[in-house]
């Protein structure tokens, strides 16, 4: 048996590139910068959240995010660095560097103000710990649902994010699948099916 | 099941000695001082932790390191020892200003498990300003799943000068003081620093100095270093807090604020207290970012830390810099001098750039 036992997967997301045209004018008002990695996670968790319709089932304070990935905001933070070197920081710049920015763009994207985290870790390493924390939570009633989804840059096939979206198998109705080993291995794998 | 604090450890910029800096804290002393930086910024005032040559990625290991050990020591534990789990967090780390450290955000947090020879793959959490206090809640978290009975947890964060000047240019460093909480707050002013504590499983720890009572986590979904300003998502994290640790409002006696000193930051928090605790409900807020800097990924776990020291001393450290609470402030403030205070639990809140809102109750056992 595995540790995450009790959770159900509802639906899934996945994306590759940012397609800022799946979110309204005034996300992309908000945020005005983000890294392409943010947005590229914002566009997996946009798919995964469209396909399950929960949007209009649950109140956005009820549904949670946990983030899992080594290579984070890569390219703000290189940009950044440049920048300081002339003395010079950009407030937007600094803003999408941060490695929560893998977060909080679908928060604000989709009004998510459930319990989150960002784990700054190989998915391989860190899927484990996160879909824990989505039991806990999800078990004792702090979220009703939770997104848990991984952003990876891989050498052969470019950058990718998937996600998750997860609830607790006696709480949602019969809604979505048993998570299984190879619905959590499919986070840490991109490419490699 | 009950998760024990047996063990806490900083590095600050009053010292790394539990007991030096407390008394530091209680005399109201700060470790903001001039700090040189060759470009333009608001303020050259910071609070550095550590001197010597070291690079800022070497300091930032160095930290964690020092807390690590100096808090396993005190739960009588070796980090070699297999069934010790390391959870640590920090915010941008050195991730800005050197390109090897920002290949693998997990990497500075490895390094440190390799140094100190621990056997198990660290845990390692990046969410701003809540880094620490996150780890904390994500190590409370894994004991109560039986995932397992002994986690050191904590933040470390260096001063860099990216960070510097990105909080001039994003106008959140203060050009003045960091005076959290005064009509004259104007920002925050950055530090450097580590905390840890190790949890326990009840039936494992020994030498107990707190018991962690429960944590709570909300998104501000607000904007990128905009806070939901109304208190809504900190009240969410405060509440959650409540309902894990089994308590209500009306028992915390006591809470170590976020306090950066940002207008922002300040007023979220007086919204997020009034909208929490009715007028009956008048738990004491200190805050220490005026004596420590913001120390960012460490300043959750190095606040948690200073919210069990003033539940066991029983005495409440001033707020360095308040001279004149902002009006409508709901709750009293700990103002000019420290005080004794009877409160057996505590709550510590923080507040990070991303919208990551965390809030942790403590309970005093002396």
């Amino acid at each position: 048996m595995t540790a995450w036992s009790s959770l159900a997967v509802a639906a899934t997301g996945e994306a590759d590139v940012p397609r800022l045209e799946r979110f309204e004018p005034r996300t992309r008002a908000t945020v005005r910068y983000a890294d392409p990695a943010a947005w590229i996670t914002a566009t997996a968790v946009a798919n995964a959240l469209s396909v399950s319709g929960v949007l209009r089932s649950a109140s956005s304070h009820e549904i949670g995010m946990v983030v899992v990935s080594d290579d984070g905001p890569a390219a703000s933070m290189a940009e950044i660095n440049a920048a300081t070197s002339s003395g010079f920081s950009s407030p937007l710049r600094y803003a999408a560097s941060n490695p929560g920015s893998l977060v909080g763009v679908s928060c604000i994207a989709f009004g998510l103000r459930g319990p989150t985290i960002n784990l700054t870790m190989l998915p391989a390493d860190g899927i484990s710990v996160a879909l824990r924390l989505c039991e806990g939570w999800l078990n004792r009633g702090v979220a009703r649902w939770m997104v848990v989804a991984t952003f990876s840059v891989n050498r052969l096939e470019g950058k990718c994010s998937r996600a998750l979206l997860l609830g607790c198998q006696n709480l949602i109705g019969g809604v979505g699948k048993p998570l299984t080993q190879s619905a959590a291995d499919w986070l840490v794998s991109p490419g490699m099916e | 099941m009950r998760i024990l604090v047996t063990g806490m450890a900083w590095v600050t910029a009053l010292g790394d000695d539990l007991e030096s800096v407390w008394q530091a804290l209680l005399a109201g002393r700060s470790g903001l001082r001039p700090v040189p930086f060759s470009g333009r910024l608001r303020n050259q005032l910071a609070a550095p932790a550590m001197a010597g040559d070291e690079s800022p990625s070497e300091r930032l290991v160095r930290m964690a390191c020092q807390t690590i050990q100096r808090a396993l020591q005190a739960a009588g534990h070796e980090p070699e020892d297999p069934g010790v789990q390391l959870v640590f967090g920090t915010s941008l780390g050195t991730f800005l200003d050197d390109e090897i450290s920002r290949r693998s955000l997990s990497g500075w947090a490895q390094a440190v498990a390799r140094k100190l020879g621990s056997p198990s793959a660290p845990i390692v959490v990046s969410t701003a300003c809540s880094s620490g206090a996150d780890a904390i809640m994500i190590g409370a978290e894994l004991i109560r799943s039986g995932a397992t009975k002994c986690c050191v947890c904590g933040g470390a964060d260096v001063l860099t000068d990216s960070k510097r000047l990105g909080h001039s240019a994003l106008g959140t460093m203060s050009p003045t003081q960091l005076r959290a909480f005064d009509i004259r707050h104007d920002g925050t002013l950055l530090g450097e620093g580590a905390g840890c504590m190790v949890l326990e499983h009840e039936t494992s720890g020994q030498n107990v100095q707190a018991i962690y009572r429960g944590g709570g986590s909300a998104n501000d979904a607000t904007g990128m270093t905009i806070a939901d300003m109304t208190g809504l998502s900190a009240g969410y994290a405060m509440r959650r807090s409540f309902a894990d640790a089994d308590v209500p409002s009306s028992a915390i006696g006591l809470i170590n604020a976020h306090g950066s000193g940002t207008p922002m930051s300040d007023t979220t928090e007086c919204a997020a207290f009034a909208s929490v605790f009715p007028e009956s409900i008048r738990p004491v807020v200190f805050a220490t970012k005026g004596n420590f800097g913001h120390t960012l990924g460490a300043t959750g776990a190095i606040e948690a830390i200073a919210l069990v020291l003033a539940m066991n001393a029983g005495r409440v450290p001033p707020i360095y810099g308040l001279e004149q609470p902002v009006q409508g402030f709901s709750l009293p403030l700990a103002a000019s001098k420290s005080f004794s205070c009877d409160a057996r639990i505590g709550l510590s809140l923080t507040l990070g750039f991303g919208g990551f809102d965390t809030s942790l109750i403590f309970e005093a056992v002396s």
